[in-house]
This record gives structure tokens, sequence and C-alpha cells, in this order.
């Protein structure tokens, strides 16, 4: 079986706090997987370490069996769960610079989910508001071929109407032979999406496996199950 | 590295071109004066002025660094598929135009409110002497060195402490590592004694007594003895590995260290 992410006794820990302990995760290569946990779980924390923007203090995790670097970067699709892009942009500078630097950006695609989301070229990221600032992040991020997308609470913070139409487009535009990572603690509006999933609570794995398996099992929807896991 | 270079002018033109536009009106405004204020007033309020622009560029590109590091822009360029050492050369090559853009403009604004106010006294000629030459690239190493060790104690401070409101930390570490910096030099000097004669160019000894004056600029170090300018070869070759190492250091710092 080959995966597209693989971490082995992933630990991180910030002073006395540990984020992440000790966890073990593989994802198969064409899966979606959920990453499911409350806040201060350390989804994000394991997301980051995966995108290469941190560092983790023992254990392994190779990405394309590739530790993570500047070729992890390049088959990596990360949505972070902030507002990234430079203020001086319009958004037609962000689809400029992204078509720059990644080989896998599709202009087309991108202008074609720009009209999906109903945002226009000229506009000023510093224009926009929170929901079309995330219609603006995922059109980015959703119109590169990666290897492995990986979505940080790419709903989080935009209304129902909003939150849908971004769900449409990762499911119309995800890429069957890529694999995709999402967190979220907004269970019940994304499980449509996931092939697998996997909850995550203080840094460790603490049930996963495939989604409609699980439904079965546990004769549950996954958002009935995470709030039985934790608590809610 | 070219394509991020392309994206740190395109993001601060704006900010360097205002710099530009206040500089010209006033530098110009001067030159409407001359005649009816007194000539050194005029060219200590352009020499102000031409100083305040390069400082507020400098502090300017300094920010788009540190941000960089503290602010979500991060989130874009670190996870970039480019090495660290693009990251640092497309910062520092960027500062350096527009440091240059902001000095040459600024310097013939200067140029032209002193030969409007003390005519032929200047010649334009004089700046391409030989002295002069030694002068400019010993700045240009100066400014590079002093933008690479604030990049450095900027990314070290960033890796010690990761709250933002604790921003000053990298001024101590830059202060810290340029006092070590001139102490090595000057011990340097003292134990390899071999110069270049910038009048003959050729290689002589001397000892410290003979010094009348020492100029350290960031990493070069000139001495002037009876008015003649004399390179040290010793702290040139260490100038040299200052600058190659600063770079490849925070280069790999970024790559490799740093926590968002």
């Amino acid at each position: 079986m080959s995966y597209i992410l693989e971490a082995k006794n992933l630990n991180k820990s910030y002073f006395k706090k540990k984020a992440l302990n000790n966890l073990n995760l593989s994802i198969e290569k064409g899966r979606a997987v959920g990453m499911l946990g409350p806040n201060g779980s350390g989804k994000t924390t394991l997301i980051k370490i995966a995108a290469g923007i941190l560092r983790q203090s023992s254990g392994e995790i190779l990405i394309d069996n590739h530790e993570p670097g500047v070729y992890t970067k390049s088959v990596i699709s990360y949505l972070p769960d902030r507002n990234y892009l430079p203020k001086w942009m319009k958004v037609e500078d962000a689809i400029n610079y992204f078509n720059d630097f990644y080989g896998d950006f599709d202009r087309n695609r991108a202008y074609e989910l720009l009209d999906f989301m109903k945002l226009e070229r000229e506009m000023k990221v510093t224009s926009l508001s929170k929901g079309m600032t995330e219609k603006l992040h995922l059109t980015l991020v959703l119109s590169r071929k990666a290897k492995l997308y990986i979505l940080d609470e790419p709903i989080a913070g935009v209304d129902p109407v909003a939150r849908d139409k971004i769900l449409d487009a990762i499911i119309n535009n995800y890429n069957e032979d890529s694999s995709m990572l999402i967190t979220t603690h907004l269970v019940r509006d994304i499980e449509r999406v996931f092939d697998d999933v996997v909850f995550i609570n203080n840094g460790e794995v603490i049930l996963s496996g495939n989604a409609e398996a699980l439904r079965e099992e546990k004769n549950k929807s996954i958002d009935e199950l995470y709030k039985e896991v934790f608590g809610e | 590295m070219g394509r991020l270079l392309k994206y740190e002018l395109k993001g601060s033109y704006k900010v360097i071109g205002i710099i530009l536009v206040i500089l010209i009106i006033v530098a110009l405004g001067l030159n409407f004066k001359i005649g009816e204020w007194a000539e050194t007033t005029i060219m200590g309020i352009t020499s102000f002025a031409v100083f305040g622009a390069l400082l507020s560029a400098f502090i300017y590109l300094i920010e788009l660094f540190r941000k960089e590091l503290y602010e979500d822009t991060g989130y874009l360029t670190f996870t970039l598929p480019i090495t660290g050492n693009s990251i640092v050369g497309a910062k520092l090559l960027s500062s350096l135009i527009w440091i240059f853009v902001v000095g040459t403009i600024g310097g013939l604004l200067g140029l032209l409110n002193a030969k409007r106010a003390f005519g032929p006294y200047v010649r334009f000629g004089s700046i391409f002497a030989n002295q002069n030459f030694i002068v400019a690239i010993s700045g240009v190493v100066s400014v590079v060195t002093v933008l690479l060790l604030i990049y450095f104690s900027i990314t070290i401070s960033r890796m010690t402490i990761r709250n933002k409101k604790v921003g000053g930390l990298w001024f101590i570490i830059f202060i810290l590592l340029n006092v070590a910096i001139a102490y090595f030099q000057i011990k340097l000097i003292e134990w390899i004694p071999y110069y270049i004669d910038t009048n003959s160019w050729r290689i002589v000894k001397q000892g410290m007594n003979m010094v009348t004056d020492i100029n350290i600029n960031g990493a070069m170090l000139q001495l002037s003895i009876n008015g003649n300018v004399y390179l040290n070869i010793a702290n040139i070759i260490f100038s040299i590995v200052l600058m190659v190492g600063l770079f490849l250091g925070t280069g790999y710092l970024l790559e490799k260290k740093i926590d968002l």
C-alpha cells in the first residue's frame, strides 16, 4: 500500500506543553481524510509540520516519501487558517503569484473557480469580506494539481450559504488522483467529503477508520460520533 | 529567486515612491529658496532630507523582512517551493535596489542644490576619484553586511521568542554581534598587519602605532595613515567570509529551523 503521508512517533512540545504525543498516522494515496478534534487537539500542529513551516521535536514525517522541504512544498497545496495574502495584492496578482511559483497551477481552472465563487480579478484582497477571502484562498489552492491538499478549517467563520459553495468547490474540483487532508470541528457540514476520518485529541490519534464503515459499525453519523467521543 | 524578487519590488514600490516624491518636493522646494536663505541652511536641510529618506526606506525594508517572520504573510512565503537562500537573496537584492535608487536620487538632488548654492566650487567629476571609488565599494559591502546582520538577528530572535510583542530582541542581538565583530576585527589587524596601499596598490606592513584614523564601516575596515587609505588584507577576507556566512546561515535557519 502506498502512502502520501506517513507520521511515525511524532512529538511536538512547546516548553512543558505537548502538542503532539507520539502520533502515528498514515494517509493512503487518493483518499480524502477528515482530521477531527476540538480546538487545541494538535490538528494544526500536525498540518504545519507536514507543510514544512513547523519542526517536530522528535519522530518522523514523510510526504510522498520525502521529509518536509522544497520538494514536498511543490507537491502540497496548503490552505492555512490565516489571511496570508499580502495587502498590496489584487485577486489577479494572487493568481499570477501562484502561477509563477507552482508548476502544477492551472490558470484557466482558477478563472473558472473565480467565476463560480463570484469573485472579480480586479478586486483588492483588502476589500474582500472574510467569506470572500476564504473563497479566494480555496480558489488558489484547488487550482493546483497537487499530490496532497491540506485544508485547515476551510469553512470556519463563513456563513452557511458560503459554506455550501466552498464544499461544492472542494467536491467538484478535487482531483481524485490526489489526496486530501481536511481539519475541522464543524463536522456535520463537511462529513460528506470524507473517505476516512481520524479523531485526534491531546496530540494523539484516538480513533481512525473508513468513514462509511464507522457509520455502519457505530450506527451513527460522523458528527454524532464526534460528539460522543469528545463529549460535546 | 528572480520570481520572488519581482514580487518583492512590486509589493514595495508604492511606499518607496512616496518617500521619493516627498524627498523630491523638499529638495526642489529648497532649490527655490537659494539666494533667499543661507547656503549652509539650504544644504543642511537637503542633507537631512536625504538622510531621512534613506533611513525611512531602510527601516521600511527591514520591516518587510521582519513581517515575513511575525505576520501571516509568512504562511505564503515559507510554503513556496524555494530554498531559504532564495528568500534571503530576493529580500537582500530588493533592499539593495531600493537603497541604491533612493541614494542615487538623493545624491543627485543634493548635488543639484550644492551646485546652485555654491556654484563653481562643486565639481561633479570629483566624485569619481580613486579614493571615492574605494569608499563606494566599502559602502556597498557595509550596507550588504548590515542588512544581512539584521536579517540574521531577526531570524535568531524569532527562533528564540515566538511572541511578536517581544520584537525588539533582534536589536539587542544585532548590537551584540556588531560589538563582537568589531572586537574581532581589531584583534585581527593586530595579528596580521598586512595592508593594501590604495594609492600604489602595493602590499605593505604597518603597525597600529602609525594609524591616525580607523573607520569601521559595517564589516569593512579602513585605516588612514597621514590621509592615505590602507585596507587590511585579513579583514577583506574576513568581510567576505562574514557576508557569505550570514547569507547562508540565515538561509539555512529560514529553511530548516523557523517555526511559524
